[in-house]
């Protein structure tokens, strides 16, 4: 599987047809966050961050009615930091953030979003779930963890993250022109998690669980 | 509207509008609260309105282009918009920016709203309502994603113009 340079993925970002077309949108300096001679775009953090409110719940169990998503935006507690403004994660502390950039994949393109080594030998974790399948439209959400000894003061427009891009073919060697269309998180600009598990798979253990109770 | 032909206010038009009572009715009702003087003044502005109408639309036309000329949004510029952002709304592209001259600029929140309109017009046209093959629950769905398209193309096109500005 062969990664985009950085003049593929602008020559994409470029393509007039909406089909084929890679939105990072708004890329507020293309020179500097899509260089060339590499192979990946630089991202910004964005606004919006979701601090978890640990102490009150109890455990997240999928089977034990924390799994509706009315419950699961209680674990969050949503903060908007405009630009200008900052925001300290502390050693150790979780929280959810989002790209300033919409992003939305063609049918033949994935990627990969990959912290920058700067934050990472910080300490700042940026992604844990880091594949992005082809037809994804929102902003990313970044899994923030300060592995980190001192506190980290983010600021909304630094360039958190990079993008590596690959090219999806189906099973005739052709780019694909099959997008994801009902994957959980297509078409959402929410960072808040929506189901833990497949309604099938869900069932299932939900009536495993209840055997045993 | 620039280029646009004014169109009076009758019943057709805005039927929540209603029509101006006779002379005799209004200067009755004016007079109650102002007096006969100033009942018979407003009595007499109404024919002078029709003939107003224009030059006072025309003097705030020009007052507001001369404050800035975004502020005042054409028919021409709509046309222009819808080609720009529409059918990249429906394939889940928000209206955030623009290439004018090779350059990005942050599309106006007066853009953002028309294309939205648009877009959900087209909607409606294309599920006018439940069915038996299109679920409420379905264009309820698309009009959410919709408006949040729109509620991310107003915060990144506002981040595009910040970014402009302290460049």
């Amino acid at each position: 599987m062969s990664a985009l340079s950085t003049e593929a993925i602008v020559n994409r970002l470029n393509s007039p047809d909406l089909e084929t077309r890679l939105v990072v949108s708004p890329l507020l300096d293309v020179a500097g966050q899509a260089k060339p001679g590499q192979s990946s775009i630089d991202v910004r953090l964005g606004f919006d961050f979701c601090l978890v409110t640990a102490s009150s719940i109890g455990a997240i169990s999928e089977f034990d009615g924390l799994t509706q998503p009315r419950l699961l935006k209680e674990l969050y507690r949503r903060h908007y930091v405009p630009f200008g403004r900052s925001l300290v994660i502390h050693p150790h502390q979780f929280m959810l953030a989002q790209t300033l950039e919409y992003l939305r994949l063609p049918a033949d393109l994935m990627a990969y979003v990959v912290g920058r080594s700067t934050w990472g030998r910080l300490g700042l974790i940026v992604a844990t779930a880091v594949g992005i399948h082809p037809g994804f439209a929102g902003s990313l959400t970044l899994e923030l963890r300060n592995l980190g000894e001192a506190p980290i003061t983010l600021y909304p427009g630094q360039t958190i993250a990079q993008l590596f891009f690959h090219q999806v073919i189906d099973q005739n060697g052709n780019p694909s022109k099959t997008a994801a269309k009902n994957t959980q998180y297509v078409g959402t600009v929410d960072m808040v998690p929506q189901r833990l598990s497949s309604e099938l798979t869900h069932n299932v253990l939900e009536k495993l669980v209840r055997k045993h109770r | 509207m620039q280029g646009c032909a004014l169109t009076p206010l009758v019943t057709d038009y805005a039927p929540n509008v209603p029509n101006c009572p006779a002379k005799d009715t209004l200067f009755s009702e004016i007079r109650k609260s102002h007096g006969e003087i100033q009942a018979a003044i407003c009595v007499e502005l109404i024919e002078l309105f029709d003939a107003m109408a224009p030059t006072v639309f025309s003097a705030a036309r020009d007052y507001l282009k001369g404050l800035s000329p975004d502020l005042v949004y054409t028919p021409a510029q709509l046309s222009t918009d819808v080609q720009l952002h529409l059918k990249p709304l429906r394939k889940l592209i928000p209206p955030i920016e623009f290439q004018h001259t090779g350059n990005w600029k942050p599309t106006s929140l007066a853009t953002i709203l028309n294309v939205g309109w648009i877009a959900l017009l087209d909607l409606r046209d294309e599920d006018p309502g439940a069915t038996a093959v299109v679920p409420a629950s379905e264009t309820a769905a698309k009009m959410e994603q919709l408006h949040e398209l729109l509620l991310k193309a107003v915060e990144l096109s506002e981040a595009r113009r910040l970014w402009e500005e302290h460049k």
